[in-house]
């Protein structure tokens, strides 16, 4: 090879790795979007309610899917028959000069509550009067306990001394607990007005999530609601819920104790455990329940996983992702068959990654979210940690950097090699 | 004739490639200034600005932060929260301006679990640390006071006494988060620092 034409190499190949470590700076066809959703549930693996509202423009034309709101919950969930009225606001808009936002939530159907939330010269509005009960989903629990084939384990040891019918024993104990209300252990959501609001400019994207008035509850028959959780009004971002693991347990273990002390004295008339002294079928119903209470346990503890103020930042900074409420009821026992599975997000918004579409400098986000209330005197909280994800940029310009070092320093050997073959 | 242009190249080529190297290897056996110790205001004369300006840029060499400084609000919530950037931090545009007689001039950045947070380090400052800000009036000098770490609940109670306006005398205060627990922070990181002026060109000592 000719020294012009390894010289034109060289250049062209510098030129590439130069071309790539840059290109990322001509990407995004549309110079602003934005996305909105009040709601999405899934039960069981089946979607009920996904309508989104999104807004894209490219610098000249806005357009925008026609789902601004969902009339109502009750319509959307005609099952739930906790469910009181409720509106399901979404907005989303994107501009021409490189601004988008959009606010998405559930909030009651009156007067009242915290208003309205402004975001550019538009508005969600979250008017509510008081928290909404929303059942996120029923668990079976006699299901559960007979899929798990704990009722069997627990079983076993004694009725093989006693001489039982095990498998007779079980499939009977199985079958009443199914008829029994255990089936009806309650989730239920005691929403407030729950909002996510997030708006971008070519530079950044900002996003929060505010919860009021809300609280997950559980619920048996003939029993006093308990209390999981209350959410806090103002979560950080990303924050796990906690609940009353304790109080879970002791409820689900009372109504177990109650229904299988029953079925044991009054349904098993003619077989072995009918005629057994009470002190044996006491002893029985403890064996049974000590062998149900990793069950137990592991349902109370994790019956639902839920995160507040979800939030993933992208593009640097330039677009972000939040779900003010991410509920998933027993996470852990997604495998079981028998009880309603239900997945719910309320409040999600997106926006970003935008680009400058004239030299107009648009206005910073926060300058664009108007808040109906006076601001705080000083702030309560600092909010300055990130979950950290990947930026490649870095290790892309260390890349390109070597690369055209490694250029270079070949064609320097090359020509220093062909100076001394003279 | 053509060969000796090419002799030419070659030769340029090979004194390029090893002036690179020297270099290279130069940078590496100098010592940085970071590793030199913390900055010292000892034996500087400061005066003060003739009016208090709007911060532009962060400077904490001890930590090797130089960041952009972007105006914040507080949200309806009450919460602070820094520029998305992780690079940039914000000043609360509430409060004091670099060169006030009184106030607190608060300024957040982010720090991230995985780095990359323009924040990071701020734990790493001690009493005595150099800060300065620039503005478009000159640069001002702080000397950290205090490092300490607060619970965000200590934070809320403390939020007058952190934050509040009313302070008779300057004083910066600077907050990053800390704490990571694998999905969430717990506390914040905060220093306070006394506000020393802008260094006086020499022969015009304050």
């Amino acid at each position: 090879m000719n020294r012009p034409v390894l010289r034109f190499a060289a250049i062209i190949g510098a030129a590439t790795v130069s071309a790539l470590a840059v290109a990322p700076a001509f990407g995004a066809a549309a110079t602003s979007q934005s996305s909105a959703q009040s709601i999405d549930l899934t039960l069981a693996g089946h979607t009920l309610i996904a309508q989104k509202s999104t807004a894209a423009n490219d610098g000249t034309t806005e357009k925008r899917s026609d789902n601004d709101t969902i009339p109502n919950l009750v319509g959307a969930l005609p099952d739930n028959t906790l469910l009181k009225a409720a509106v399901l606001p979404q907005l989303a808009r994107a501009k021409a000069d490189g601004t988008s936002f959009a606010c998405a939530g559930l909030a009651s159907d009156g007067d009242g509550g915290p208003g309205v939330v402004t975001v550019g010269n538009e508005s969600c509005d979250l008017k509510g009067s008081g928290a909404i009960p929303l059942s996120l989903g029923h668990l079976a629990l006699g299901d559960v306990v007979v899929n798990s084939g704990a009722l069997g384990d627990a079983l076993a040891p004694l009725l093989n001394q006693l001489g039982g019918p095990l498998n007779q024993v079980v499939t009977q104990i199985s079958a009443a607990l199914n008829g029994t209300p255990l089936g009806q252990i309650g989730l239920t959501g005691n929403l407030g007005v729950i909002s996510a609001v997030c708006s971008a400019n070519p530079d950044a994207a900002t996003g929060d999530a505010t919860l009021a008035d809300s609280a997950i509850r559980l619920s048996l028959p003939g029993q006093e609601p308990i209390t999981l959780v209350n959410l806090p009004v103002h979560p950080n971002e990303n924050q796990k819920v906690v609940g009353d693991t304790k109080g879970a347990t002791t409820m689900i273990t009372d109504a177990l104790s109650t229904y299988l002390s029953t079925i044991i004295q009054k349904q098993f008339a003619g077989t072995p455990l009918a005629t057994l002294p009470s002190t044996v079928q006491a002893q029985i119903l403890n064996q049974v329940l000590d062998g149900l209470k990793p069950l137990t346990d592991a349902v109370a503890q994790y019956l639902a996983e839920i995160t507040l103020r979800e939030t993933t930042h992208g593009d640097n900074g330039r677009s972000i992702d939040v779900t003010a409420l991410h509920a998933e009821v027993l996470p852990a026992l997604k495998q079981q068959a028998g009880f309603d599975l239900v997945e719910g997000r309320i409040g999600r918004v997106t926006c970003g990654p935008n680009t400058r579409a004239t030299a107009e400098t648009p206005a910073t986000p926060t300058q664009h979210v108007k808040t109906p209330t006076k601001l705080p005197h000083v702030p309560t909280v600092v909010d300055s940690g990130l979950a950290g994800h990947e930026d490649h940029t870095a290790r892309n310009v260390l890349g390109a950097t070597g690369a055209l070092l490694l250029i270079a320093g070949t064609a320097g050997l090359v020509g220093y090699r062909r100076m001394l073959g003279k | 004739m053509k060969d000796k242009a090419d002799d030419r190249l070659a030769g340029l080529s090979t004194r390029l490639l090893v002036l690179f190297l020297a270099m290279v290897v130069v940078g590496f056996v100098l010592p940085s200034s970071g590793i030199a110790g913390p900055a010292t205001t000892s034996g500087v004369h400061y005066t003060q600005l003739a009016k208090p300006a709007s911060p532009q840029l962060l400077i904490v060499p001890e930590i090797k932060l130089r960041a952009p400084i972007l105006p914040i609000e507080i949200a309806p919530n009450g919460v602070l929260t820094p520029p998305s950037d992780v690079h940039d931090v914000g000043w609360w545009k509430r409060s004091a301006k670099p060169g006030a007689t009184s106030g607190q001039t608060l300024i957040t950045g982010h720090t991230v679990h995985t780095g990359g947070g323009v924040m990071n380090q701020l734990g790493d400052l001690r009493p005595g640390s150099l800060i300065q800000i620039r503005t478009p009036r000159g640069t001002v000098d702080y000397r950290a006071t205090k490092v300490f770490v607060y619970t965000k609940a200590q934070v809320a109670a403390h939020a007058e006494e952190l934050f509040s306006q009313d302070r008779k005398d300057a004083r910066l205060v600077l907050v990053t988060c800390t704490g990571w627990t694998g999905h969430d922070y717990t506390s914040n990181i905060i220093v306070f620092a006394d506000q020393l002026g802008v260094r006086a060109k020499p022969g015009k000592a304050a």
